[in-house]
């Protein structure tokens, strides 16, 4: 089997005609928009994301996106903590994976259908603005939990 | 204290939550962590019962002014069936009544409610009861506006 190097860098899709721009442009938009969420967002409580999660969040889940068509685009809300949460519902199933300051991703998914639940956390180098495998294998399991 | 509350029992009836403008999405989703309590809360997640107020009076008493209404920001009322919540996926969460009076600053609230998420001692079990929650609140659809 021959390694296939990955064709695009996530910047590289803001001038290559991927088949999933439309949708990486529209997350990106969202994203860009929670840039100038102010501290106390939340009633008064919520620290305000950090520019380096941003740019993080926004990276790796292009990466997501891109590499990973099965994956739908998630919705992206900040977190208290400061920090950013991407968010799926499949049917039943509810996934979250939030991006802390600290640079851990901590993924939980669950479904109304019974008790289980599916828990990962990823370290900062696992999951890439180069490799969003880790995170696309995870919502893979969990789509189906 | 929850103890002393009485469970409400009435498995029909629907949980009506505000939405902060804060936890929605672009397209109007909201986020997990609308259907969790917040720090300030004390486990305690606020909800109206459908039984005693509708989804468009329990948002025009949240909105309104003080000292006629709350004076809060709702993007819009979430509901969620007091059988979704009483005795979730086996859990020990309840709505209990929780009838406010009047003060000198807010109105009386008669349909308040509590979700009692005090048995849960981590946030990561509150979480899960949160994204589960929206779940079934996606499934019903914005109430109002």
């Amino acid at each position: 089997m021959v390694d296939v190097p990955k064709l695009l860098e996530v910047n590289e899709l803001e001038v290559f005609d991927h088949e999933r721009r439309p949708e990486i442009d529209a997350l990106w938009k969202r994203i860009d928009s929670l840039a100038d969420v102010p501290n106390g967002w939340l009633d008064e409580e919520g620290l305000a994301p950090s520019p380096e999660t941003l740019a993080r969040v926004r990276e790796v889940l292009a990466r997501l996106l891109a590499d990973h068509h099965e994956i739908p685009r998630p919705k992206v809300f900040p977190t208290p903590e400061g920090g950013l949460q991407a968010e799926w519902v499949f049917d039943r199933v509810s996934a979250d994976a939030c991006f802390q300051r600290d640079g851990l991703v901590v993924c939980s998914a669950v479904s109304t259908e019974h008790e289980g639940a599916l828990d990962a956390t990823f370290e900062e180098r696992e999951v890439t603005r180069f490799d969003a495998t880790p995170l696309a294998e995870w919502l893979v399991k969990a789509r189906s939990l | 204290m929850t103890s002393s509350r009485i469970v409400i029992t009435g498995v029909e009836e629907l949980l009506l939550r505000q939405v902060s403008p804060g936890v929605l999405a672009d397209d109007g989703e909201p986020s997990s962590s609308a259907f969790a309590p917040r720090q300030v809360d004390q486990g305690l997640l606020s909800v109206d019962r459908s039984s005693l107020t509708t989804a468009a009076d329990a948002y025009r008493l949240f909105t309104a002014p003080r000292p006629g209404g709350f004076g809060a920001q709702s993007a819009g009322v979430w509901a969620l069936a007091v059988c979704e919540v009483n005795g979730l996926s086996g859990t020990p969460l309840r709505a209990l009544e929780d009838p406010l009076a009047a003060t000198s600053a807010t109105p009386a609230d008669p349909a308040h409610a509590l979700v009692d998420f005090t048995p849960y001692n981590t946030s990561q079990q509150k979480k899960k009861i949160a994204q589960r929650l929206k779940v079934f609140a996606l499934l019903r659809g914005r109430c109002h506006p």
